[in-house]
């Protein structure tokens, strides 16, 4: 960080809203996710690429993100803040209902946003979050999520080990019987993803995994930035699809939690 | 003789890679028991070719793990007659495949068509420049089948592999931003042209304020998930930059296991089996037809599988090597200069130009493709006056972006100290700002170059091992640094070029070697024609000596076009296929009289 | 004889004429490249390009083979290595892509090497 910035920083927050202090303490429960964190991380040539949506992120992008997932934003708020679903830091609640945010690449995050405003990727509830924030605000919440840090929220429950196999076997070297190539092929060093378009299978919650592999084998979702996915899940069983998700909601993935 | 003998199927085919699997395909579902006899092994784009493990530059473009082993087989080479030939103990010049899908899994994905005037290059040469305009030293010939014929043919098999490209001419309508040479198409090709990288760009800005036609080279590396005549079903390239000499894990490289294989391989009427190479095709006692083929299995028994047709699908090389052992046909003498059986060998002439940007264009070279890049046709073929100048034949120019992959991709300009700390800086210097074109070339033949039967050396089989006498004639030397400074001149035409050189691996005073890759692309051997003293093959695929057995491949040309072999040898394999099940199944015989 | 036999005694022949002086080792290199160095009944050249070629593949090539250690190869010239992905910029012009290098072995963190054994010269392993 420069002197400026230093300086900048430290002004920006003398001068800040009171009550934004203790919000941005409140949700940092996670130690290392103060801005400072946030900054320091970025200096990982990785992290700064995986983040970065149009230019390289500042401290105010950063600063403004934090204040959009808090529900914040120009046009009077989305109504819903991501922290809500989503958690200050990404992780949400570990059901699986909502995705796991934390160290998604931010062009990827920011696509999806512009894609529920459009209606390209359709989801009653993301579409109206989507479309009351600016684009600025778009890139810096996903930029910000981008650069967190969450711990893996356990996975509940007992699998059978036949399917695990099944779906580690899917996610490293695919089916020749089915056509299906490997997820490993796109999606990174193990399941970690590949930015800015492809994000991390490793670490994301098994249901819904699984769920959006149905909605593109139903051509519900069907924008993802290489138009693969349709094709890929119409070869997909159910099993093979609960199969993989189990499999990669398994894979740690130390890109995405604190060190 | 064979340790044993197996019940008789309707067809033996030799081989499973694009022309024998795809025989199978259309021969099993047109009611035919097919059994394919491939070499190799079992492999498969999902559990085979799966990234990351497969783009590693070390294992698969240098030291060939997917392409043939030359301690098990390989040939003998020599540029002339007057030299003893020696075998070849490394890949270099041509990359021959192994296994399923052969070398229909690494190769490029550049599928083009002949021009009309390539398929009758005698005749339109004689009709245009006079009959003497052919020196009597080339050997080249018409094929006997004209483009109309196989435009039908041509078009399928674009559409089995999704080939990306623009169409220069739509049924008779020429249109701008496609080839305005091309043959006319039928349809529009079956997916979007590949996206062009900045230095293809530039050099498409410079060929058209040259006055040329630069185009976007027609892939079989598909732009957008397609689903091919076959049921299978293949999905947009992301431009991986490992794409020749790897197998594609993306299922985005058409290639011929999951184009056909895997639509064919669970049908009642077809049978591969693996590990098991053809030794003979053995014929009937009065030598007019052939009764199957004997093959080495996977425990080392050798194997008679009798049948009533015979479809050679091995790589064009390998054919002509099994009619030899095999007594097919009449085998080609230089001396007394009889027999086709090996006559009229041909290659590609090949030259290359690297143009050196300022800082301020970033190339990415990592990101490619095999068919990636921009073409200008302007000087292949016939496309241009030859009159008045030396030389028949020409090729096209391709400003290319197959790869970055660093052991390999070093550019550096000339006058840069091949080694040492000069060289490394030159070579960081100038990986992000470099374009790199190939001139892709014709091939004449020659009375001079064939494939015949060595004298010394055998295969571990006891066979004699092919022996192949080539170098480039004048003639394609003359033509390739006519169609090399054409280039250049493009090339220092381009914006932000700073600089420019070339290599011409068929300069003047140098001779062939077979140590530097080239190109896969050997042809003839087998030649298709309508006159049996000048070819193996009648004009549908088939022996003129013995009716049964069929002929697929590269082996069938009669010289090398400019373009790459791969879309002209599948059009006549296409072709064949529908006169053995429309004409020749219910009656065989042969198709045509001498 | 074959590839590995020719190494061998390339080798045993160019360390006799070695210099001590490294200030004398690239004088010594460039007479090896010009065939100007006898070594026994082996050519200097080719035994030099052999050498080249496999210290190039070894700098270059994934840091599993034991070389490129930390993608420092990959690194020097901007090579974003095993995990190649490019649809979504092959058409942005004139936009460097400053993604660091991932190989085949690549663990996030990680340097994508191989683990290596090292052996003790003389003596017994430490286990």
């Amino acid at each position: 960080m420069t002197r400026t910035r230093t300086f900048v920083l430290g002004l920006m927050t003398a001068v800040a809203s009171f009550p934004l202090i203790i919000l941005a303490q409140a949700t940092s429960n996670v130690g290392d996710n103060s801005l400072a964190d946030l900054e320091a991380r970025l200096s990982d040539e990785r992290t700064l690429f995986n983040v970065t949506v149009n230019e390289a992120p500042d401290d105010d992008l950063l600063e403004l993100g934090r204040l959009v997932a808090m529900g914040g934003a120009e046009n009077g708020g989305s109504g819903m803040a991501c922290i809500t679903c989503h958690g200050g830091a990404g992780a949400g609640d570990g059901s699986g209902a909502f995705p796991r945010l934390t160290g998604l690449p931010g062009w990827y995050s920011y696509k999806q946003l512009n894609d529920y405003a459009s209606g390209t990727r359709p989801n009653q509830i993301m579409s109206g979050v989507a479309q009351r924030l600016t684009e600025r605000e778009r890139e810096a919440v996903s930029a910000y999520y981008g650069a967190m840090r969450a711990d893996h929220v356990p996975t509940l429950g007992v699998i059978d080990q036949g399917l695990l196999q099944w779906g580690g076997q899917l996610a490293a070297v695919g089916s020749a019987e089915k056509g299906i190539p490997a997820c490993v092929n796109c999606h990174g060093p193990q399941g970690t993803g590949n930015p800015p378009s492809v994000p991390y299978l490793a670490g994301q919650y098994a249901d819904y995994m699984a769920y959006q592999l149905e909605l593109w084998k139903d051509g519900m979702r069907d924008n993802d930035a290489m138009n693969v996915m349709s094709a890929i899940a119409q070869k997909m069983s159910t099993e093979d699809m609960r199969a993989v998700s189990e499999y990669y909601a398994r894979v740690a993935n130390p890109l995405t939690v604190p060190e | 003789m064979a340790d044993k003998t197996l019940p008789k199927t309707d067809v033996v085919i030799v081989g499973g890679g694009w022309t024998g699997l795809t025989a199978a395909y259309e021969l099993a579902k047109a009611g035919q028991r097919c059994v394919i006899v491939e070499r190799g092994k079992h492999r498969h784009d999902a559990t085979s070719f799966a990234g990351p493990e497969e783009h590693d530059e070390l294992k698969y473009a240098l030291q060939y793990k997917h392409m043939m082993d030359v301690k098990q087989n390989t040939l003998t080479f020599r540029n002339n007659r007057r030299q003893r030939a020696l075998p070849m103990r490394r890949l270099g010049s041509f990359l021959p495949g192994e296994g399923l899908g052969g070398a229909g899994i690494h190769w490029n994905g550049q599928i083009w068509r002949p021009l009309e005037s390539d398929l009758s290059m005698r005749s339109h040469y004689e009709a245009r420049y006079g009959a003497d305009f052919i020196p009597d030293k080339l050997t080249i010939q018409d094929w006997g089948v004209t483009y109309d014929e196989l435009e039908p043919h041509f078009d399928f098999f674009e559409k089995v592999c999704g080939a990306a490209g623009f169409a220069g001419n739509l049924n008779g309508e020429t249109r701008k931003g496609g080839n305005p040479f091309e043959g006319p198409r039928s349809s529009e090709y079956p997916t979007p042209a590949m996206k062009q990288p900045i230095s293809a760009t530039l050099f498409k800005e410079a060929a058209e304020r040259a006055g040329l036609n630069p185009f976007p080279m027609p892939s079989a590396n598909v732009t957008e998930k397609y689903e091919n005549p076959y049921g299978a079903v293949l999905h947009a390239c992301p431009y991986c930059g490992f794409c020749e000499r790897f197998g594609c894990g993306y299922f985005a490289k058409a290639d011929p296991i999951i184009c056909v294989y895997d639509r064919i391989k669970d049908h009642e009427n077809f049978e591969i089996r693996f590990d098991s190479t053809v030794l003979v095709v053995n014929k009937s006692e009065d030598g007019k037809t052939a009764t199957g083929v004997t093959y080495v299995d996977a425990d080392g028994v050798e194997v008679f599988q009798p049948a009533d047709i015979v479809c050679m699908g091995a790589y064009s090389l390998w054919n002509v090597h099994l009619m030899l052992v095999s007594g097919l046909g009449k085998p080609y003498d230089p001396q007394s200069r009889t027999g086709t059986v090996g006559r009229n060998y041909a290659y590609q002439t090949i030259a290359a130009v690297d143009a050196f940007f300022d800082e301020t264009i970033t190339t990415n070279p990592f990101m490619g493709a095999g068919a990636l890049g921009t073409i200008v046709d302007d000087y292949n073929g016939d496309n241009f006056d030859h009159s008045g100048l030396d030389f028949v034949g020409g090729g096209y120019i391709a400003c290319k972006q197959y790869n970055g992959r660093p052991i390999s991709y070093q550019p550096t300009p000339e006058g840069t100290p091949p080694w040492g700390a000069e060289w490394k800086q030159a070579v960081r210097d100038n990986y992000l700002h470099h374009a790199d074109f190939v001139i892709h070339g014709s091939s004449a033949s020659t009375h001079e170059n064939y494939l015949d039967l060595d004298p010394t050396w055998t295969d571990k089989f006891g066979r004699p091992l092919l022996r192949m006498t080539f170098d480039f004639p004048d003639n394609d030397r003359r033509m390739i640094k006519h169609v090399l400074d054409r280039t250049i001149e493009i090339a220092e035409s381009m914006d932000n070029v700073v600089s420019v050189s070339s290599a011409n691996l068929a300069a003047e005073g140098s001779n062939y070697s077979i140590v530097p890759y080239q190109t896969t692309h050997n042809v003839g051997g087998a030649v298709m024609g309508t006159d049996p003293s000048t070819s193996a093959v009648n004009r549908y695929g088939q022996m003129w000596d013995h009716h049964n057995v069929f002929v697929f491949g590269a082996c069938l040309f009669p010289q090398n076009l400019g373009y790459n072999p791969t879309g002209p040898l599948m059009g006549l394999a296409y072709w064949t296929l529908e006169h053995m099940k429309n004409d020749y199944l219910d009656n065989p015989r042969p198709l045509m009289d001498a | 004889m074959t590839p590995a036999e020719f190494l061998r005694a390339g080798i045993a022949e160019a360390m006799k004429s070695l210099p001590d002086d490294p200030e004398q080792i690239v004088g010594y290199v460039t007479a090896l490249s010009k065939d100007e160095i006898a070594l026994g009944d082996l050519s200097s050249k080719l035994f030099f390009d052999e050498v080249w070629k496999l210290t190039n593949q070894g700098y270059f090539a994934d840091p599993i083979y034991g070389g490129n250690a930390d993608y420092a190869g990959w690194k020097m010239v901007g090579f974003p290595g095993a995990h190649a992905y490019y649809l979504s910029f092959i058409d942005k012009h004139n936009r460097p892509y400053n993604q660091p290098p991932m190989g085949v072995n690549h663990i996030p963190g990680g340097d994508g090497a191989m683990p290596l054994i090292r052996h003790q010269t003389g003596g017994k392993d430490n286990g």
